[in-house]
């Protein structure tokens, strides 16, 4: 929760339209996890996601004055992040290993990935970097349209109203997207299911 | 909402995966270096065009202002374009009307005195005597 004394975002966006970068500095701080949770759950890539991440901001930077508010920069941002990921991820015709080093430690507090590691099954005993690894797997091979939507409400949860206006498409195809890529995700993830 | 789906939990799993602590420091650091050199890097144009911009928004103008001084640009330039074309037009005018106006304009010569020497001012009358009334010979 921000402190109260902290400025919204639309004065950040304000004082940035004014020519106060230092204003704009806030609004990466404020951004800049989120959105790379965002680029990162897409391209499965930290190099990859640093140097979209420079681009987001900086495009972000650069068009901000017509920006109209008509939407919130949560929004906005996230916008520009999911187009600039998605060109980008078109462009990119091969696959790269994906580095699981900077996993936070707390997920071994995760009821989640207590239960999905902690079991006698031999097939499901299996370290976290193994099931990183088949999840990455998993989503990479998804499309994007589908990889966007469960990156954006399984991953980073928001909900499906603020996905659709991100994505510019209805609830409704968001729903059926989020579907399908699940049944998807369950083919590929087989062998972590309980079955 | 249902209950999330065993896939569902284990792809909320990925939220962990997260860049080292000072990672997004740094990252903000390398965007402001970036942001700084672009900023300096910019076309003189752009700059100048930004700070024209800054100037008359100091003037507080309302943005139909822009528009009707651009029409009133338009119209003063429309007009000068027409008073340039006018000259050649009323050349060409005068140049057809030149006969009549010499006509109509230039006095008419007066008649040279006579020659019996009398400094009489130009007259348009003719002698009241006839030159064939003189006496043609003199002794």
């Amino acid at each position: 929760m921000e402190e109260p004394q902290d400025p919204t975002d639309d004065e950040l966006v304000a004082r940035t339209k004014n020519g106060d970068v230092s204003a704009f500095d806030d609004l990466v701080r404020r951004y800049s996890p989120r959105v790379y949770g965002l680029v990162y759950n897409m391209t499965s890539n930290h190099e990859d996601t640093n140097d979209l991440l420079q681009d987001i901001f900086a495009k972000a930077f650069r068009s901000i004055k017509g920006f109209r508010q008509q939407s919130s920069f949560y929004t906005w941002i996230h916008k520009i992040a999911m187009n600039m990921t998605i060109n980008f991820l078109k462009k990119r015709n091969r696959r790269r290993g994906m580095s699981l080093d900077d996993m936070d430690a707390h997920i071994e507090n995760d009821p989640d990935y207590i239960e999905a590691t902690a079991t006698t099954d031999p097939r499901r005993e299996t370290n976290l970097a193994e099931l990183q690894k088949r999840l990455n797997e998993a989503m990479q091979k998804l499309s994007h349209d589908h990889r966007a939507v469960v990156t954006m409400f399984d991953i980073q949860g928001m909900p499906h109203a603020e996905i659709a206006k991100i994505l510019g498409i209805s609830e409704g195809t968001v729903r059926s997207r989020l579907f399908y890529a699940h049944r998807q995700l369950q083919n590929y993830l087989e062998e972590f299911r309980g079955a | 909402m249902s209950e999330p789906s065993e896939i569902q939990k284990l792809i909320r799993l990925k939220r962990y995966e997260r860049p080292p602590e000072d990672y997004f420091e740094d990252f903000l650091l390398e965007f402001q270096r970036r942001q700084r050199a672009e900023m300096l890097k910019r076309p003189i144009w752009a700059i100048a065009w930004e700070r024209a911009n800054l100037w008359l928004e100091g003037f507080r103008v309302p943005a139909i202002a822009y528009a009707s001084a651009l029409v009133a640009a338009a119209g003063v330039t429309g007009l000068i374009l027409t008073s340039q074309d006018n000259p050649a037009s009323s050349q060409v005018a005068s140049a057809d009307l030149a006969p009549s106006a010499s006509i109509s304009v230039a006095p008419i010569a007066p008649v040279a005195p006579a020659a019996s020497g009398r400094n009489l001012p130009p007259s348009y009358v003719l002698e009241e005597r006839p030159v064939s009334y003189d006496a043609p010979f003199s002794f």
